[in-house]
C-alpha cells in the first residue's frame, strides 16, 4: 500500500486528478465546455458517433422489429428465402421511411423558402439527463450558431447551446433552461412556454403567463412568436387548461408534436427572415 | 543460466507486444461502450444503461490501481464530451472508482464474478448519487429527487443487472490474450 502511494504511477494520477479539478472549475465557472475539449470532441469522437449513430439507427429498427413475440416466432418457423425476403421488406421499409421524411423536410422548405435549413442526424443523448437533450453531427463548419431553431416535419424540437466545428448540442423544449414565447393559433393569446420536470416525464411542456380571460382551449395548437426564433413553427396542441396559484393567469399543458425521445433526424434552421412586426 | 542479450531483447519486447496489444484492446472497448452508452436505443421502459461503470470495474480488476484509474479517465472522459454537465467530472469520478477498484483487489479482496457485480453496484452508486450531488442537487435543480427516482434509479438497476457481463468480458479478453502470448 506504501509502495503504491510512493509510486511515480500514483503521483501522476495525483497530477490528472488536479488538472481534471481545474478543467472542472474553469468548466464551471466559464459556463460550459471549454474550447479545447470542444475541439477535441468535434475532430475524434463526433465522426465515431456518427457512424455508430447509424449502425445504431439499423439496430434499433430490426430490434423493434424483433421484439414482437408473436413475429418472432414467425420468423424462426420461416425458411432461408423468406427470411430473406423480410431483410428486403425491413430494408424497404427504412428506406421508405427516409423518402417519407425527406418529402415531409421538402414540404417544409417549399413551405418556408425563407429558412436556411441544415439537415443533421440525432449522434448522442445522455442516459442520466431527464430532459432527452440531444447531440447532433453538423456544427459550425455546416453554419450551424448558438440559438439556432432545431426542427423536424412535426415541429419545434430545440434549441441549440453549444457548438463544436462538426457537433452541436441542443436543449430539448422539455428542457426548462429553454423558454419559449408561443402564441395559439386560433386566439393569438400568447404565453411564455417553459418545461419542468414532473411535465417532462410525461412528454409535456407548459404554456405559462397566459392572461387569466383567455379563451384558448384543449385541442388548439401552439406555434412560436417570433423574435429570438421564426414565427409560426408548430409546437403542440394543448391538453388541458389550469389557473396559476397566484389567481392572476393561467396556464397551458402542452403535448408536443415531436417527441424529442426517439427522433434520429432533424434540421437546423440557420438563417431566417424576421416576419414579426414589432410590438407597440 | 544467465540469458543472453537475445534471450532479454526478446523478452522484452514481448513485454511490450503484450501491453501494447491490451491496451490496444482496453481502448477499442471503451471506446466502444462510450459509443454505444451514447445511443438511445438500448434504453427499456426509460432505462438506459452506464456500461462504461461496470467496464472500468473490469478492467480495474485485471490491470490493477494504475491502470484501473488510467481506463477510468479514457471511459469518464470519452461520456464527458456528450454529458450535459461540466467537462471533467466523469473523469474524475471513473478514474478514482477504476483506482479503488484495483487497490481492493491488490490488497483485500479475490477476483471473483461476485465481487466484480458488488464492485460495480457500489461504482454505480457512487458516481450516480456524485452526479446527483454535485450536478443536480447543487446546481439547483428543482426536481432533484425526481430526477433520482425516475431517471437515476432506474439506469442504476439497468446498469446493475448487466454488470456480470463486463466482468466475463473483461475475463475473456485477458485470457485471449495470455493465450496469444
Amino acid at each position: 500500500m506504501k509502495t503504491f502511494f510512493k509510486s511515480v504511477g500514483f503521483k501522476i494520477l495525483c497530477v490528472i486528478a488536479a488538472f481534471l479539478l481545474g478543467i472542472m472549475i474553469y468548466g464551471g465557472a466559464s459556463g460550459g465546455l471549454t474550447s479545447v475539449p470542444a475541439a477535441i470532441s468535434g475532430a475524434i469522437i463526433t465522426p465515431l458517433q456518427s457512424a455508430f449513430s447509424a449502425v445504431g439507427n439499423w439496430f434499433g429498427d430490426v430490434f423493434s422489429f424483433g421484439q414482437n413475440g408473436r413475429l418472432q416466432a414467425q420468423i424462426k418457423e420461416l425458411e432461408a428465402e423468406i427470411a430473406k425476403l423480410r431483410e428486403q421488406q425491413v430494408e424497404l421499409d427504412e428506406l421508405r421511411r427516409k423518402n417519407e421524411l425527406y418529402s415531409q423536410f421538402l414540404e417544409l422548405k417549399e413551405q418556408h423558402p425563407e429558412y436556411q435549413f441544415v439537415d443533421a442526424d440525432v449522434i448522442a443523448t445522455d442516459p442520466s439527463d431527464p430532459y432527452n437533450n440531444f447531440t447532433v453531427g453538423q456544427g459550425s463548419i455546416a453554419g450551424i450558431k448558438v440559438g439556432n431553431t432545431v426542427i423536424t416535419p412535426q415541429g419545434l424540437a430545440g434549441v441549440v447551446y453549444e457548438v463544436g466545428p462538426n457537433y452541436a448540442k441542443v436543449r430539448s423544449l422539455l428542457d426548462p433552461g429553454l423558454q419559449i414565447s408561443a402564441y395559439d393559433s386560433r386566439t393569438r393569446e400568447d404565453g411564455l412556454l417553459t418545461g419542468n420536470l414532473e411535465l417532462a416525464l410525461d412528454g409535456k411542456l407548459k404554456l405559462s403567463q397566459m392572461d387569466r380571460d383567455i379563451t384558448a382551449s384543449a385541442g388548439d395548437i401552439i406555434v412560436t412568436y417570433g423574435g429570438s426564433y421564426p414565427e409560426g413553427l408548430l409546437i403542440g396542441t394543448i391538453a388541458e387548461i389550469g389557473a396559476e396559484t397566484d389567481g392572476l393567469s393561467k396556464y397551458a399543458v402542452i403535448n408536443p408534436f415531436v417527441n424529442v425521445g426517439t427522433i434520429s433526424e432533424v434540421f437546423v434552421i440557420v438563417n431566417y427572415e424576421d416576419t414579426t412586426v414589432p410590438q407597440e | 543460466m544467465k540469458k543472453t542479450s537475445f534471450q532479454q531483447g526478446n523478452a522484452a519486447l514481448d513485454w511490450v507486444q503484450t501491453r501494447y496489444l491490451s491496451w490496444t484492446a482496453w481502448g477499442l472497448l471503451i471506446v466502444l461502450f462510450a459509443l454505444l452508452q451514447a445511443m438511445p436505443h438500448l434504453a427499456i421502459a426509460g432505462a438506459r444503461p452506464l456500461f462504461l461503470i461496470p467496464l472500468v470495474v473490469g478492467i480495474a480488476l485485471f490491470t490493477g490501481p494504475i491502470g484501473g484509474a488510467a481506463a477510468g479517465i479514457a471511459a469518464g472522459l470519452l461520456w464527458d464530451l456528450y454529458a450535459d454537465h461540466v467537462f471533467g467530472f466523469n473523469g474524475l469520478v471513473l478514474m478514482i472508482i477504476g483506482c479503488v477498484v484495483g487497490l481492493l483487489i491488490w490488497l483485500l479482496l479475490r477476483n471473483t464474478w461476485l465481487t466484480a457485480w458488488l464492485l460495480s453496484v457500489c461504482a454505480v452508486l457512487a458516481q450516480v448519487l456524485l452526479e446527483w450531488i454535485f450536478c443536480i442537487a447543487f446546481a439547483g435543480e428543482p426536481d432533484a429527487w425526481l430526477i433520482l427516482w425516475h431517471i437515476m434509479l432506474p439506469n442504476v438497476l439497468y446498469t446493475v443487472i448487466i454488470s456480470p457481463l463486463f466482468y466475463w468480458l473483461t475475463r475473456g479478453v485477458v485470457r485471449l490474450l495470455k493465450r496469444r502470448v
